[in-house]
């Protein structure tokens, strides 16, 4: 063995933690071209198909009048591919109890809410990559921007919320079931009602009075709202408002949560001594 | 009086409805080897969980390096290393970076860099450093997990069965890793289910059995409390009960034979008992004597009732 300088260990900074934990996530991702391709395309393709296969929807009578389907569905699917991708910060997580990351950042003067912080970062940079990918597909479809540039940064902003809040429930679910398969599975179940429970492919006045009911607490259909109004052109302070508190609602219920129910000693406990 | 680097009083903590570990008092001085022997079960993760910070106790007190993990568990995480049963380890990322990411994350900024080269030098890691994790075999994960954990020169270190699942050659790899590093100064805690190991690395075991501390001293006294060494004879079953001396354990090994084990102070005694039993008559069909297993140790005391 040879002699070796010993650094000292300082008071670590939480930005330089989270810068290095954001290029750590990068880093990874880079290096898993196909996860980072499907993530970033499945998207697309699913603008593709759903703009062929739903496009009789236009022609039903609660549809809004003069909006064209490629049009109505292209805000959607950009609330829902951020959806969707929220389940990889839930993999990760749980790729990083598996591996035992989890327990060596835990083991390291450091916030324990960086990791999950950097994840969510990391989803940001990803949700506006998709959003330039699905932008691109969406024009070649037939897709125009009704809306100005206070739309585009609205909805851009919308996007990163919501981004961050699904990052973060993800997460959560990972950090709890800990297994990549088990949550990739919850994930899917945690995501259907998020998409489907929203104006997100159909209008609300199409759908049951209890699904309308719970719309309204869903952060994706008012996130699909808010989108759909920035690019047409129609949105409202208030609709971009309502997505930001809901997403940002949702994001800090996920945040507080894994403080509740904690369990208790045993019974015993007081007397096992 | 010097503090001890860790000292654990009335350790009790809790799951749900069930006891991890009830009780436990131990220390280790400052510069030594505490080893925490007992098989999977006994509490040993749990125990380093609590020291590291990644449990919390239900009741008792825990110092480590003289702070309460409690009271202060960002101060015991600038003191400590931990390795734990599973290389906590990006595997997208090669040995060097990962060691320069755990520097930066504690707080080494520019100097992470040449930490993770200073620890590839000190533990021969060269010929891995340029290596995605994810493609080392498992001797080569431990050995980059371990540096990992020393990323911060930590004045404890923590090591959870850091051999399990190794092959012989690894296992003595890093076997001389620790003692190089102890040597030097660093306190270790190190938990395990193989009494050879704990014999090798640790001034001072302790035994957990089913959350409690069963047995405890170096390993020179724990011996003398097992026996140096095991005999194990197969014989008739119906002889069991003539038998000169009351075994530890005994197994069937068939229909007619059974294999009894009791734990003795040497090779000598061994030769003098097989004798006994052949003038008792006994018709022993094999035998061997071998050095207490961890099995051994947690037979005899719940035969004994030895006291910790």
């Amino acid at each position: 063995m040879t002699t070796t300088t010993v650094a000292a260990v300082g008071h670590a900074r939480a930005g330089d933690q989270l810068l290095a934990l954001v290029g750590r996530n990068l880093r990874t991702s880079a290096r898993v071209p196909q996860l980072l391709m499907f993530s970033l395309t499945m998207p697309m393709a699913m603008l593709v198909l759903f703009s062929q296969v739903f496009r009789s929807v236009a022609d039903g009578p609660d549809f809004p009048g003069g909006v064209s389907y490629i049009d109505f569905l292209t805000p959607a699917m950009l609330a829902v591919s951020t959806v969707m991708a929220g389940t990889n910060a839930g993999v990760a997580a749980a790729i990083d109890h598996t591996n035992g990351l989890h327990d060596r950042f835990a083991a390291l003067p450091m916030r324990a809410s960086l990791p999950g912080l950097a994840r969510t970062l990391n989803e940001a940079v990803f949700t506006i990559a998709r959003a330039v990918i699905l932008g691109v597909a969406a024009v070649a479809l037939g897709f125009r921007f009704h809306g100005g540039a206070v739309d585009a940064i609205a909805a851009i902003a919308v996007l990163v919320v919501l981004a961050a809040a699904m990052s973060a429930l993800f997460g959560l679910i990972g950090d709890r079931l800990r297994r990549p398969d088990v949550v990739q599975f919850a994930g899917m179940m945690v995501m259907m009602p998020f998409m489907f429970v929203s104006s997100a492919f159909a209008p609300l006045d199409t759908m049951p009075g209890w699904m309308q009911a719970v719309a309204t607490l869903n952060p994706v259909a008012h996130a699909a709202d808010a989108l759909r109004g920035n690019v047409l052109g129609t949105a409202s302070l208030g609709d971009t408002a309502a997505a930001l508190v809901a997403a940002a609602a949702l994001w800090a219920a996920v945040a507080i949560a894994p403080s509740i129910g904690r369990r208790r000693p045993p019974a015993s406990a007081a007397t096992a001594r | 009086m010097t503090v001890p680097a860790v000292l654990v009083e009335d350790l009790h903590v809790a799951f749900g409805p069930t006891w991890a570990l009830q009780g436990v008092d131990l220390e280790a001085r400052a510069g030594t080897t505490l080893g925490v022997l007992g098989h999977n079960g006994a509490g040993k993760t749990t125990l380093i969980r609590v020291l590291t910070t990644l449990a919390r106790p239900t009741r008792g007190r825990v110092l480590v390096d003289g702070l309460d993990v409690v009271g202060d568990p960002a101060g015991v995480r600038r003191r400590i290393g931990v390795t734990g049963q599973y290389a906590g380890l990006d595997d997208f990322l090669t040995a060097s970076e990962n060691l320069e990411l755990v520097g930066r994350l504690a707080g080494l900024r520019a100097a992470a860099k040449q930490r993770a080269g200073e620890l590839i030098e000190r533990l021969g890691l060269q010929q891995l450093a340029s290596q995605r994790v994810g493609e080392l075999s498992g001797g080569s994960r431990r050995r980059v997990d371990l540096a990992a954990s020393l990323v911060g020169s930590p004045s404890v270190l923590f090591l959870d069965e850091p051999t399990t699942g190794l092959d012989p050659m690894a296992r003595a790899g890093l076997w001389e890793v620790v003692e190089e590093l102890t040597a030097s100064g660093t306190t270790a805690v190190l938990t395990t289910q193989y009494l050879e190991e704990a014999d090798r690395l640790a001034d001072h075991i302790v035994v957990l059995d089913h959350g409690r501390v069963a047995a405890g001293g170096t390993p020179t006294e724990l011996k003398r409390i097992v026996g140096g060494k095991v005999l194990a004879a197969t014989v008739p079953a119906e002889q069991v009960g003539a038998l000169p001396f009351r075994p530890d354990t005994q197994q069937p090994v068939d229909d007619d034979h059974v294999r009894v084990a009791l734990t003795i102070d040497d090779a000598t005694t061994a030769a003098e008992l097989v004798g006994r039993l052949i003038l008792h008559g006994v018709d022993v069909r094999d035998f061997d004597v071998t050095s207490p297993s961890l099995d051994d140790v947690v037979a005899h005391l719940a035969h004994s009732g030895a006291p910790a």
